[in-house]
Parts: structure tokens; C-alpha cells; sequence
């Protein structure tokens, strides 16, 4: 689950002229893009929510499974930041008199802080233990939003509806999943450029380091807290960013999105897809709305959604998206064996 | 005065010992499970509930006290099971990755529960013979609660004497700290991690069938229950079944008396700030051996 990606040559970041076969993939990632804009024009009204809420989940299981690839950190608390900037937006709209654009920067502002705070409380301890921290705080922030006590804030177990009025360009006549959509993909490519700048930054590869080797990388002389302490809130500030989106697009918060299971379900999205890759908690996403869209009328949709996961952990603990990459290493080693180079 | 309160204090002292009772009956098994066998189990409070649920049916054909064998029965039989094909092949991978694996079966544990005995709640009649209340120094208490605080007393001290003085509780023992050795030695360390597994849901399907007629038998009764359990036995030291029972105990009355000092919605932050500020002060956990 956590093997290392190969990496990309770095040359071009030096001024060296692109690699064919680079400038074919930048082309090809700007095209798509671009056609992404186009997806209300393709899709009618029931594609188009679910495609909304592929896009949602996808980010957030993109922070969790980033964070887990990059720092090897499994936070199994990321609800916390997902569903508080979901209610800071509910709150901010309804009861503080905020617009939404400012609800929903608050919102990722908000998420922020809480990573940092979160965040320097758990990575001091790490693998099973740092998915129990976190475990804790996203259940006491649960717990904090059903209580009685806090009712005439959050609503408690009924939830809170979302204030109603111009979202950034958006006039409050075309707040639907259509008209939405152009900020739900612009979050998504500024987050996805994000991480893909971080993981080929010094910094990325100083996270590789230590989540490869703590020792060795504090031997080496690197500080070792305070970058899994940055990490830990790049990754809450996309998931504030995931929980702020659907907040604006759903229209509706409830503790459920606190709640741990939230995560669970993002984690094994990101798992399905594979955590390795940018692209894989995204397309985990697409599978998992998908699978919610044709079985959650049977009532067995946990059911299937368990089989697969489990499939796909034991046979390809790399994720769909590391198929490729395992098979072509599968057959690398079999022609090694057979005395042939691959 | 003096009376009325200490004997209220009894009532909650008690109340507290029968949430500390389950507790310690799930913390246990998980303990059990992650020191002996490596397995950090996302689906004991799935399994808890699957307990429940076999209870409540034995419980309608038959007998509550029959409920009592067949359960947990049921339950180490599927541990076995579970373990010979499937944990067996997971041996060697990460952590968390099984821990994951776990979570998916917890999912599909659940909805299959669903599919069969139905999203309502159902409940377990009390036997008659503990319908009653019993007098504690002075208090009328519900005397299943009695029973339940015993068994699992019980259940606990029968484990602790299984894993102490028992040959078998040596090679599991000796299995946990070095399995390669162990192997050399003679012992059949597969059998022993199908035993372990065993024993683990079992223990989750004492607490299930205890819990049926104590509390509501809900689809949601597992996940609800997992955290604090997983809380436990992080609190306890991970693997140490001993720190997890101590650890149950202490968290169960703490959060009894918490609850009724304050609220009980407020009583039950209890259990996570307890872990984050032991993590803070002893990573370990109370009584961990090794680091996390």
C-alpha cells in the first residue's frame, strides 16, 4: 500500500528541454482539463449529482490517501476536518450571518487550524497508534457536534441546512449541481496541482525520507516533526476543501459526515483506487458512487462495497490504479527468472 | 442523607461496572488478537453485534442460557475459519493493511445482518430467573446487570488462568514474543494463531449475547461500541490483555460517575480524552511493552 512511486525525471524543473513522451502527458493532463468544464454539458441531472459527489468523495479520499503514500500516516480522524468545514460553512451561512464564498474560505481556513492543532498533537506517534489518535479526536468532534448542549448551533442529530444565497460568481438562481460544477472541478485540478508540485518538491522527498527511515533522516540532520506536522495539514486543508464542496453543493450537514465511518468509506475509496497515485482516490471515488448508485437500492450495497475492498487489498494492495505498474513488475520478474531482460 | 447518597453511589458504581463489564469482554478479545496474532481487528464490534444477533435467535427458539453457548460457540468456530482461510494468507503484510482488510469484512458482516434479521431493533427478554432486582448494600439493582458484571468477571479470570497456567497459554505466549523460535520448537504456531482467533470472537460473542438482553440488539451496536473498545486498548497498552481489562474497568465506572456528575453525552468524551492524554504523556499506553 505504501511502496514507493517511481519517479520522474526532475530535469525539466532545471530548464532542461522536455522529454518526449513528458510533453505528450502535460498536453494530455491540460486537454483533460479543459474537457472536464464541458461535463455538465454531457451529462443530464442524475449523472451530473453523481458526478458531483465522485468529485467530493474523491478529494477527500485523495487526503487521506496522500498522506498515507507520502508521510505513511493512515489517519483514520480526516472526518474531523471534513465534516467541521462542512458545518463551519452550515454554521457561518445560518447562524453568523457570513455569505457563502466567505463560508466556504472560512470553512478551508478553519480546516487548516485544525490540522495544525490535530496535527501536532498525533504525529509524534506513528503507524497504529497515530490512526488511533486520530481516531480520537474525529470521535470527540463528533461527539461535540450531537451535543444537547450545542443544539442551537449545530443542529445535534437533525443536522443543519446550508444558508441559501450567491455562491463566488454564482447567482443563487443557478445553484444547482450544473451550475456548481465549474468551482467542483477548479478545486479539484488546484488541489490535484497542489500535491503533484509538492510530491516533486525537496519537500516531498524529504516526507519519502522519513517515512522510509525516521532514523536516518533525523541522522541526517533533518527535522523530522515539523514536516509530517505541514503534511498532516496539506492533507486537512483538501479535506476541508472536499468537506466545504459538498457543504455548498448538498446543502445539508449532519453529524454523520463526522462521524468515523465517513472516514472509513473515503479510506476505502482511496484504497480501491490506490493511495500511490494522485489520480487513484479519484477514481476509487468514481467506483464507489458508482457501486452506491446501482446497489444502494438493494440494501446490500455495504455488502459488495466489503467484497470488493477486500478483493482488492488482498490481490492488489496497490489499487486499480497501480495495476499497470504491478503487472508490468510481475512480468519484469518472471522474464529475470527466465534468464531475459524486460 | 449520607445513606441515600452512598447507596446512589452504589447504583452508578454498578452501572458503570456493567458498561466496564462489556468493555473489557471486547477490549479483551481485540487484546488478544493484536498481542498474539498481530491482527488489529476493525471487525470485533461487527462480530459483537453478529452475537447478538445469534443470540436473540437462539434466544426465540430456545433459551436465553442456551443463547449463551451457542453464541460465542458460533462465533470461535468463524474466528477458526476465518483464520485458516483467510488471516493465514495475510501473515508477513503491514499492519494496517489487515486492519483494513478487517474493516471490509466489518462492512460486509454488517449487511449481511441486515439482510437477514432486518434493519429494526429487536430485544432479548431478561431469563426469569434474573428479572428481579437483587439488594446490593441497601439498593434495589437490576439483577441481570448483577449476572452480567459476574460473567464477564468470570470469562476474564477463566482467560487470565488460560494464558497464565495452561501449556497451551505458554506456546501462545512464547508465539507472541517470537513465532520463528516457537515454530523451531516444536509448536504448531498455525494452530495456535486458529486458536487465538478462536478465542477472540468468542469472547465477542459472550459480550454480544450479554449485551442482547441488556441493551437494544440494533445493526448499529457494533460500530458504536468499537471506538471506545479500540480506545481501551490503546489506553491499556497495545497486546497487554491485562492493561486492556484494567483499563476497561477504570473507563467504564470513570465514565458512570462522569455521567452522572455532568451529563452522560458529556461523560462519554471520557474514553478519548483518556487516550490522547495518555498518548501524550506514555506513547505505550499504561502497560505496553513495546512502542506503538
Amino acid at each position: 500500500m505504501l511502496d514507493t512511486e517511481t519517479r520522474i525525471p526532475r530535469g525539466y524543473l532545471q530548464g532542461k528541454p522536455l522529454p518526449r513522451s513528458k510533453a505528450i502527458r502535460l498536453l494530455a493532463g491540460g486537454i483533460l482539463a479543459a474537457l472536464g468544464f464541458l461535463v455538465p454539458l454531457v451529462l443530464d441531472k442524475v449523472w451530473m449529482g453523481l458526478a458531483v459527489s465522485a468529485v467530493v468523495l474523491g478529494l477527500f479520499a485523495l487526503s487521506i490517501g496522500w498522506l498515507s503514500s507520502k508521510a505513511g500516516l493512515l489517519s483514520l480522524g480526516h472526518s474531523a476536518f471534513y465534516g467541521s468545514s462542512a458545518f463551519f460553512v452550515a454554521i457561518a451561512s445560518t447562524r453568523w450571518g457570513w455569505d457563502l464564498t466567505q463560508a466556504f474560505f472560512g470553512a478551508i481556513g478553519f480546516s487548516v487550524v485544525l490540522g495544525v492543532l490535530i496535527g501536532m498533537a498525533s504525529v509524534r506517534v506513528g503507524g497504529i497508534g497515530f490512526a488511533m489518535v486520530t481516531l480520537a479526536f474525529g470521535q470527540a468532534i463528533y461527539l461535540l457536534s450531537v451535543q444537547e448542549s450545542l443544539r442551537s448551533t449545530t443542529g445535534g442529530d437533525d443536522g443543519l441546512s446550508v444558508g441559501f444565497g450567491d455562491f463566488l460568481w454564482i447567482s443563487s438562481s443557478n445553484m444547482n449541481h450544473a451550475g456548481l460544477w465549474p468551482v467542483v472541478w477548479i478545486s479539484v485540478l488546484a488541489v490535484c496541482a497542489l500535491l503533484a508540485i509538492v510530491n516533486r518538491s525537496s519537500f516531498g522527498l524529504l516526507l519519502e525520507a522519513i517515512r522510509d527511515n525516521q532514523e536516518r533522516a533525523k541522522f541526517s540532520g533533518f527535522n523530522t516533526y515539523l514536516p509530517r506536522v505541514a503534511a498532516f495539514t496539506l492533507s486537512a486543508l483538501v479535506a476541508g476543501v472536499a468537506g466545504a464542496l459538498f457543504a455548498v453543493t448538498i446543502g445539508f450537514v449532519s453529524p454523520q459526515n463526522l462521524f468515523w465511518l465517513a472516514s472509513a468509506y473515503a479510506i476505502i475509496s482511496a484504497v480501491i483506487g490506490g493511495v500511490n497515485t494522485i489520480g487513484g482516490p479519484l477514481l476509487g471515488a468514481v467506483i464507489y458512487v458508482l457501486l452506491t448508485d446501482r446497489f444502494a437500492s438493494t440494501g446490500n450495497f455495504d455488502l459488495y462495497l466489503g467484497a470488493t475492498f477486500v478483493v482488492v487489498m488482498v490481490l492488489i494492495p496497490a489499487g486499480l490504479a497501480g495495476l499497470p505498474a504491478m503487472l508490468r513488475t510481475r512480468r519484469g520478474q518472471k522474464n529475470e527468472r527466465n534468464g531475459r531482460t524486460a | 442523607m449520607t445513606t441515600y447518597e452512598e447507596s446512589f453511589s452504589m447504583t452508578i458504581l454498578l452501572n458503570g461496572l456493567a458498561l466496564s463489564a462489556l468493555l473489557m469482554l471486547l477490549s479483551s478479545g481485540l487484546a488478544l488478537m493484536y498481542g498474539m496474532r498481530g491482527i488489529m481487528n476493525f471487525a470485533h464490534g461487527a462480530l459483537y453485534m453478529l452475537g447478538a444477533y445469534v443470540a436473540y435467535s437462539v434466544a426465540e427458539v430456545s433459551s436465553f442460557w442456551l443463547a449463551l453457548i451457542v453464541s460465542p460457540l458460533l462465533l470461535g468456530m468463524f474466528g477458526a475459519f476465518a483464520e485458516r482461510f483467510g488471516f493465514r494468507f495475510l501473515v508477513g503484510r503491514d499492519l494496517l493493511e489487515v486492519g483494513l482488510v478487517t474493516l471490509g469484512g466489518s462492512l460486509m458482516i454488517q449487511s449481511i445482518v441486515i439482510t437477514v434479521w432486518g434493519p429494526q431493533d429487536l430485544s432479548v427478554s431478561v431469563p426469569k430467573i434474573l428479572d428481579g432486582t437483587t439488594r446490593v448494600l441497601g439498593e434495589d439493582y437490576p439483577s441481570y446487570r448483577l449476572f452480567l458484571i459476574v460473567v464477564a468477571a468470570a470469562v476474564m479470570f477463566g482467560l487470565w488462568a488460560w494464558l497464565s497456567r495452561s501449556r497451551t497459554g505458554l506456546f501462545i505466549r512464547a508465539a507472541s514474543v517470537d513465532r520463528e523460535t516457537t515454530a523451531m520448537m516444536g509448536v504448531n504456531v498455525d494452530r495456535i494463531g486458529t486458536l487465538v482467533v478462536a478465542v477472540s470472537m468468542a469472547l465477542a460473542g459472550v459480550a454480544g449475547t450479554l449485551a442482547s438482553a441488556y441493551l437494544s440488539v440494533s445493526p448499529g451496536m457494533g460500530v458504536q461500541i468499537l471506538v471506545p473498545a479500540l480506545m481501551v486498548i490503546v489506553i491499556g497498552g497495545l497486546g497487554s490483555i491485562g492493561g486492556a481489562a484494567l483499563a476497561a474497568l477504570v473507563l467504564g465506572v470513570l465514565e458512570a460517575f462522569a455521567g452522572a456528575a455532568f451529563s452522560p453525552s458529556t461523560a462519554a468524551f471520557f474514553p478519548y480524552v483518556a487516550l490522547i492524554l495518555v498518548l501524550m504523556f506514555r506513547p505505550v499506553g499504561l502497560f505496553g511493552q513495546r512502542a506503538l
